[in-house]
């Protein structure tokens, strides 16, 4: 490998990141308020992959135009599933048996409607941009990777604005750390759990809706990349929004640079691998580096 | 508080237990002369004990200790290919083999428990889903077992390939079956169920009476694998012909964990009687509406913990209830706050 | 591990049974726990006292390992217990009770117990036994009656007194008790400190947090008081009423009554 070559591959995975950090981040906002892990995270990619798919071949609408749509529309839907079945789960500071099993209920559902409405032939995207490449002096970048990079940096970034100078923000941050206090000082746990899950689904609603001008998608377009945002959110420490970026970056690198080495078919394997390195050698992530908490036992 | 009438008092443990066997013992022994009748379906029945042994299983972990996996189809399929190569290579008699797939899939499930089960919270269960992708793509692509193209058990004996003996098939899957049926009830009343229960209920709360977590969660997984693993055996051998698309498919680790949750969690007939419905409704159901039987599962465990978080055990003490007014006491039924 | 593990004691060299050296804790930025060091003498009722969010119940939690230490060190009969896990120091023989109770609910209030003999310091040859001593411990706090309930359903006096029992049958030799008499009527709180005396004549050293002031000056024979983390003062329950420091920083802010937990 030249150097020209990392530095593709470099570049190459730096986009990769940026995508990656939309897709997990909506799982870190569920858990950080809820303690619930998202298990219907991948049904909601995919059905924000085809949410793109039909307002494009049908209405006409850009994909990238149609992810930005598909935030509030995401947004209401996770508000509305919320209220019919999440809020009746007990509450908890630790993921339940009952809200993993009802979640991965949804899942199994939500990919029954996406084989019922879309059957399970491949189907993909393709507009001017698909093949468009740019010359960056030695480095040939795709425009689509370009653009959907620059949308999941922008949603990214807002987030964190939001996290950080609404009301609305710092409460999530403040049940995100200790979900008893936010009772204490006055925090309506209820509303503020429909809002997280709305944003939350939104996020995933945009990310698959995104990596739908990427990657060609079926109804069952989301399980690889929910392990990867699993990897993701363990790298990053489950609850620290600022982790999830580092976290994307580590697996895109990875991944990026090992299809150099390693078959494709084993890219399943090396992102279940470094989840297990993680788990032995970094058990609360990277954000653990910065502050190292929790009981012995 | 007064003091409690005497209704209410829980049997003592020896009681329930000796119960639980008699009934067992007697269900074993009629599945074990069903062969010399002219009823039943062999077939059909050999395919239910082993999804109900699988079933059994999962709920030591899921259920008693409350650790909820998705990547069951993992033992199975370590089982499963695990007692083919032995078979087929090593000529190893078909039941030694069965005990090779039992201590391969419980050495297996070290390698997921061991980095999950040490530390708190998920992990466990994110660990699952990715580890049942994670197998069947690298065993897609293992050559020295046919890779996607499967891999063909081949019984010899005395130089003869072995005949097909159904009723030998399933009367070795009842065997299986009794052992899954002896650990359960063993376990529910056992010291170590209790533990595996104190740490679903609040582990920390375990440790502060003595309790190692951790050791007993791995334990709780080893154990399940290795029956899971088994009946992954008997089934290849059964099949003569596995594939990593048939045995690693994520679907078997959907099946297996909706059983437990539809028959009742951390109870002794639960799982037996998912088992036995999933048997049916699979038979029935899915044969016909293949195309909905991901939403019909996935509506069945929605329904089952928004409803009825107790399953068919918990619908039947509740119907009980009722009509004697009595208050009923059995098992550990799960709460609906039970730690994950 | 079995009885004959304890140490002989020789009188001349007392080892204290807990001792805690520079002892800390910080939650982010802040200091649960600041540098606290004790000394538990055998057969003692030791209190400890101070108010709301003053780092009690943390400062226990480091003691029976439930909690990883920022800094310091917890020695238990002069050893080094700092590294061990929670479950490790129940077999050397150090329990707790928690504030907020923590029962296995799915359990009967009998199998709780039953199952903290089993898992305890000395656990019994069989379940019958273990069955047996479970009952045993159970009538002691007053809850024989309630042996064959779901745990879930007892009121939380009940459930405090739960604690207390589950805590007994592991056998300990240091028990920390951490406001089990929140929530009780006076006349049960003065049945719990005579449970602690009884408790302390069997041999047990006890470790014990309470609000009601009463309860702690009239049952301990010592008292540390904490403060933001930090320790105070300790002494006598004399030393300590009359201590103007704890009076400005404790029983001056509400009177003698100081209120209990919300
Ligand atoms: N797990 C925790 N995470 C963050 N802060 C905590 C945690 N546990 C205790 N604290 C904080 O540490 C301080 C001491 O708490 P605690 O030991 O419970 O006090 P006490 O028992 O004396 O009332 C309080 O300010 C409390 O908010
Ligand atoms: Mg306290």
């Amino acid at each position: 490998m030249g150097v020209i070559d990392v530095l593709n591959l470099l570049v190459a995975s730096l986009l990769l990141a940026g995508i990656y950090t939309t897709m997990s981040i909506g799982m870190t906002i569920i858990y950080g308020v809820m303690k619930i892990i998202n298990l219907a995270h991948a049904g909601f990619m995919m059905l924000g992959a085809y949410f793109v798919y039909e307002v494009f071949n049908r209405l006409g609408v850009h994909p990238i135009l149609g992810a930005l749509l598909a935030f509030p529309v995401f947004f209401l839907l996770g508000m509305a599933v919320h209220w019919l079945l999440v809020r009746w789960l007990p509450v908890s500071d630790q993921p339940t048996l009952p809200s993993l099993l009802l979640l991965f209920g949804l899942w199994l559902v939500l990919q029954n409607v996406g084989y019922a409405a879309w059957g399970n032939l491949d189907r993909s995207i393709y507009t001017d941009m698909t093949l468009a490449t740019v010359r960056l002096g030695p480095l040939t970048l795709s425009v689509v990777q370009l653009v959907v990079f620059t949308v999941a940096v922008i949603s990214v970034v807002l987030l964190q604005f939001m996290l950080t100078r609404t009301w609305f923000g710092r409460a999530v941050r403040a049940l995100t750390q200790n979900p008893f206090a936010g009772q204490l000082v006055g925090i309506d746990t209820a509303r503020m759990s429909r809002l997280s899950f709305g944003l939350g689904i939104a996020f995933a609603g945009l990310a698959g809706a995104l990596l739908a001008s990427l990657y060609s998608f079926d109804p069952d377009f989301g399980r690889p990349f929910l392990l990867r945002s699993f990897v993701i959110i363990v790298l990053g420490g489950l609850e620290s929004f600022t982790g999830v970026a580092l976290g994307a970056l580590i697996l895109a690198l990875v991944e990026t640079f090992s299809v150099q080495f390693v078959p494709a078919g084993y890219q399943m394997a090396i992102s279940f691998s470094l989840l297990v390195v993680a788990l032995l050698v970094l058990p609360g992530g990277v954000a653990s580096l910065i502050e190292r908490r929790g009981r012995t036992t | 508080m007064t003091a409690a009438p005497t209704g209410t008092r829980t049997h003592p443990p020896r009681v329930t237990a000796a119960r639980d066997l008699a009934a067992a013992a007697v269900l074993v022994a009629v599945l074990a002369v069903l062969p010399w009748t002219e009823w039943g379906n062999l077939r059909l029945l050999f395919t239910t004990l082993i999804w109900t042994t699988c079933s059994i299983a999962w709920n030591l972990v899921g259920g008693y200790a409350g650790q909820v996996s998705f990547g069951f189809a993992v033992f199975y399929g370590i089982g499963a290919y695990t007692a083919a190569v032995l078979i087929t290579e090593a000529h190893v008699n078909p039941y030694l083999a069965f005990a090779g797939a039992a201590l391969a899939a419980a050495a297996a499930s070290l390698l997921v428990g061991i980095p999950t089960f040490r530390l708190r919270g998920p992990y466990f269960a994110i660990a699952t889903i990715g580890i049942n992708e994670a197998v069947r793509v690298v065993m897609n692509n293992m050559e020295a077992v046919g890779a996607a193209s499967g891999y063909r058990v081949n019984e010899m004996v005395g130089g003869q390939r072995a005949p097909f003996v159904m009723a030998e098939h399933y009367l070795s899957m009842v065997v299986i079956f009794a052992v899954a049926l002896l650990v359960s009830i063993l376990v529910a009343r056992s010291r170590f169920g209790l533990a595996l229960t104190a740490i679903r209920d609040d582990e920390d709360a375990a440790a502060d009476i003595g309790i190692n977590a951790f050791q007993h969660k791995l334990a709780a997984h080893a154990l399940a694998a290795a029956l899971v693993g088994a009946a992954g055996g008997a089934y290849a051998r059964y099949a003569a012909f596995i594939d990593p698309g048939g045995v690693f498919n994520f679907n078997n680790s959907v099946s297996i964990l909706l059983m437990p949750v539809i028959g009742g969690l951390a109870t002794v007939w639960g799982p037996i009687i998912g088992g036995a419905v999933y048997g049916i409704v699979q038979e029935e159901l899915v044969a016909r509406f293949s195309q909905i039987h991901l939403g019909l599962y996935g509506t069945l465990l929605i329904l089952a913990i928004l409803f009825e978080p107790g399953g068919v055990v918990g619908l039947m003490r509740r119907v009980w209830r009722a009509l004697t007014g009595r208050r009923v006491q059995g098992g550990p039924v799960p709460a609906r706050g039970v730690k994950a | 591990m079995s009885a004959a593990a304890t140490p002989v004691r020789d009188p001349a060299h007392q080892v204290p049974v807990l001792e805690v050296r520079g002892l800390t804790r910080y939650f982010g930025g802040l200091a649960a726990v600041k540098d606290v060091d004790l000394q538990v003498p055998e057969g003692a009722i030791f209190g400890v006292i101070g108010p709301n969010g003053a780092g009690k119940t943390t400062l226990f939690s480091m003691v029976t390992g439930s909690l990883a230490p920022s800094a310091g060190r917890v020695f238990f009969r002069g050893r080094d217990v700092t590294g061990l896990k929670a479950f490790q120091r129940v077999r050397l023989g150090i329990t707790r009770t928690h504030q907020i109770v923590r029962p296995f609910r799915s359990l009967t209030v009998i199998e709780n117990v039953e199952l903290a003999t089993r898992y305890g310091r000395r656990p019994p040859g069989t379940a019958a036994e273990a069955r047996r001593r479970a009952m045993e411990i159970l009538e002691f706090v007053g809850l024989g009656a309630q042996a064959g309930l779901p745990a879930s359903v007892l009121p939380v006096g009940q459930q405090k007194l739960l604690e207390l029992a589950r805590a007994l049958a592991t056998a300990p030799d240091l028990l920390l008790c951490d406001e089990i008499c929140g929530g009780l009527t006076d006349a049960e709180t003065r049945e719990v400190m005579d449970l602690l005396r009884r408790i302390r004549a069997s041999g047990t050293t006890i470790l014990y947090i309470e609000h009601d002031m009463r309860a702690v000056m009239s049952v301990c024979d010592r008292i540390a008081v904490l403060n933001f983390g930090e320790k105070l003062a300790e002494g006598s329950p004399e030393e300590i009423q009359r201590n103007p420091a704890v009076i400005e920083a404790y029983l001056g802010r509400g009177a003698a009554g100081v209120d209990s937990d919300a």
